[in-house]
């Protein structure tokens, strides 16, 4: 029984002391390994219906583990806090496990209330916001103050804008190649995309034909409808994106100037050819500026999620 | 000293007002500092704490020496980084043997009664300590009116074991339509105590339904004591309900079940013991499987014996009236600062 190591811990932990988190994100390997740095262990559940974390996507960092095991039967004694991204299904696990291991919930929103949730670029989210709005944790962070805002989580628990820091070691590499899109989509939603991927000849950037290394290509293609850590990651190489015109997207993008933005599928064709006749070129440099301005202050982020931590350490569990 | 306590305090029950009041003493023991944080042991939501017990959530030290754990035995866990590791809980039944496991490994097992600490398990290995109870002083006592007179029980335990539904058998055959009585129950199921309600009317058979004596559902037991005349308490659990101090505070006579351990701090001249006899536990409707089985026992009221009770305290308001009075003297003797310091004396012994 883990629920009083728990309260336990809440009360004996020192301000310095390391946390111990448990994850219920899926699909966020590149937003958790950029917190390979904070004051935290991280361990991710891996259950049956829960995907595993994808090597391809990102290594996994040192701070991270895999948990395998249902929590019950877990050797470990004692977590100080859930974290979970997004409202839909996968708050709702996060707060049914935090409810029943007393520990505070952790959200972390990278979309806005106009698109409730990541999803792909075709795909929308089937919940009405009224029903989605109480789903707040006791600490609230948002990617952006227009998320945030969005969300009105401002008034509930505590409420932080950590805008995500993403890394661009090999900004100088050649680009060899043109086209690369994100094809880490559900099975449902890679038809659409694998047929794009061959009229247009373009690289994959996951599963066994994937290319590693984007910072080789001109354009990269995102097919979530909003902006990413791996578009940042791209835009932060000097690649041109092409992201879905979502409002989300929009808040982020300016189409023509650090990126560009696609309707439907027929308009990502038109602005594919146009990419392959090199009309698109001048964006890349826009596009690298925005990320050095906005998304690469690696001390600046560790900081506010070391604050974060702190919030977490000086709380403790209380049923609302 | 620093001490560490996790309980249900934040639950709006009879656990949650056991751990208010167990706070309210360890907060006075002189010379050690309490630290506090909730556990939930049912899925309600938090409900209303005073500023007295939320302050020591507040506190926070680097080490301490004592954790106290208010809650069922299964949740309990031994750390050796405390110097003492005490667990109080509640022990509903006589020689109840599945908590032994969680228990066994503690240093000090705080109860509630003497009758509970004798009705524990042979095999347990801790030291067991009745610590008693405490009351807050704080309800205003008025002036009872008789008309109705009335009986009532506060958040009325409608399982099986809780005696609501003896209290009810008795009070609708003794009492009819026309006496000046009324029966308040209190429940957070108000649905479920109708049931109960149509199911003693259902076995008694005695008259139609418009016949028996009026029953009040109630959801808010905010002033019940204050204006109620007489506080029934029929469960057949072992320990002490917090609502019994609480009745006797406001001068409302208590009936409660004799060998329950109630009658250790109610006698007859603050309020009615009720004949009881020793059972087996047959409970359909037992919360966990392993607990409430016929492998334990427990004091069952008598049900004609609630009757005579209920009559007696109806039928003479001098008689009444004198045990009113006692019961508040007698809600005087549980102080939180005498609890505090026996428990200062157990905690250093």
């Amino acid at each position: 029984m883990l629920i009083t190591p728990n309260i336990i811990r809440s009360a004996t932990r020192g301000s310095k002391d390391r946390l111990k988190c448990l994850s219920v994100c899926r699909e966020n390997e590149k937003y958790l390994s950029t917190l390979s740095d904070i004051n935290c262990d991280i361990y991710i559940l891996l259950a049956d219906g829960l995907s595993e974390w994808k090597p391809t996507i990102s290594k996994m960092p040192q701070n991270v583990f895999a948990l395998r095991k249902a929590v019950e039967h877990s050797e470990l004694v004692g977590f100080d806090f859930i974290m979970c991204h997004g409202r839909l299904h996968e708050f709702d696990f996060a707060y049914s496990l935090s409810n029943a291991l007393h520990l505070p919930l952790v959200t972390v929103d990278h979309v806005s209330e106009k698109v409730k949730q990541k999803l792909p670029f075709s795909a929308s989210a089937k919940a009405e916001t009224n029903d989605i709005l109480p789903r707040v944790g006791d600490i609230n962070i948002s990617n952006s103050n227009e998320i945030k805002d969005s969300w009105n989580s401002s008034t509930y628990g505590i409420s932080i804008t950590i805008p995500p820091y993403v890394t661009a070691a090999n900004v100088e590499n050649e680009k060899q190649h043109k086209i690369i899109i994100d094809n880490n989509l559900p099975a449902h939603f890679t038809g659409q995309i694998e047929a794009l991927a061959n009229e247009f000849g373009c690289a994959v950037r996951f599963g066994e034909a994937a290319e590693a290394d984007i910072s080789e290509f001109e354009f990269y293609i995102n097919t979530w409808n909003n902006i990413d850590n791996k578009t940042l990651e791209a835009m932060a190489c000097g690649c041109v994106t092409l992201s879905p015109r979502t409002p989300e997207n929009e808040a982020v993008i300016t189409d023509g100037e650090n990126g560009l933005l696609f309707g439907d599928i027929d308009d990502l064709r038109r602005i594919i050819k146009e990419c392959l006749e090199d009309k698109h070129q001048h964006i890349a440099a826009n596009a690298r500026q925005f990320i050095i301005d906005n998304h690469s202050n690696k001390e600046e982020f560790d900081k506010k999620w070391n604050q974060v931590l702190s919030f977490v350490s000086n709380s403790f569990f209380t049923r609302k | 000293m620093n001490i560490l306590f996790i309980g249900p305090y934040r639950q709006n029950d009879a656990w949650g007002n056991m751990s208010k009041s167990l706070i309210k003493t360890l907060s006075k023991i002189e010379g050690y500092s309490l630290t506090t944080r909730p556990i939930f042991l049912s899925g309600q939501a938090s409900g209303p704490v005073d500023a007295e017990v939320i302050k020591c959530e507040s506190n926070k030290k680097e080490q301490y020496d004592i954790l106290i754990q208010h809650m069922l035995p299964n949740f309990m866990v031994y750390d050796s980084s405390f110097k003492q590791v005490i667990g109080i809980t509640g022990f509903e039944t006589l020689g109840c043997k599945i908590w032994d496991n969680s228990l066994n490994f503690l240093d000090k097992i705080f109860v509630t009664t003497e009758a509970e600490r004798k009705g524990m398990s042979k095999e347990l290995q801790p030291k067991i300590y009745s610590i008693g109870i405490a009351n807050d002083q704080t309800i205003e006592s008025k002036e009872k009116t008789f008309d109705p007179f009335s009986f009532y029980c506060i958040g009325g335990n409608l399982e099986s074991r809780g005696g609501v539904k003896q209290a009810l058998l008795a009070y609708c055959s003794e009492f009819i339509v026309n006496d000046p009585v009324i029966f308040v129950l209190q429940t957070n199921n108000p649905e479920n105590a109708n049931q109960l309600i149509q199911q003693v009317y259902s076995e008694l058979g005695m008259y139609d339904e418009d016949y028996y004596p009026r029953i009040h559902v109630v959801t808010d037991a905010t002033g019940l004591h204050e204006q109620c005349n007489s506080f029934v308490d029929c469960s057949s659990s072992l320990g002490f309900n917090p609502e019994t101090v609480s009745a006797l505070s406001a001068g409302s006579v208590p009936i409660v079940v004799s060998g329950s351990g109630r009658d250790e701090y109610i006698k007859s001249d603050s309020g009615f013991i009720t004949e009881s006899f020793k059972d087996l536990v047959l409970c359909p409707d037992r919360p966990m499987k392993e607990i409430f089985t016929a492998r334990e026992e427990c004091f069952r009221p008598v049900i004609s014996s609630i009757k005579q009770a209920m009559r007696e305290c109806f039928s003479s308001k001098f008689a009444y009236l004198n045990k009113s009075k006692r019961a508040k003297q007698t809600s005087l003797e549980f102080t939180h600062d005498i609890r505090a310091s026996k428990i200062k004396e157990i905690l250093c012994s």
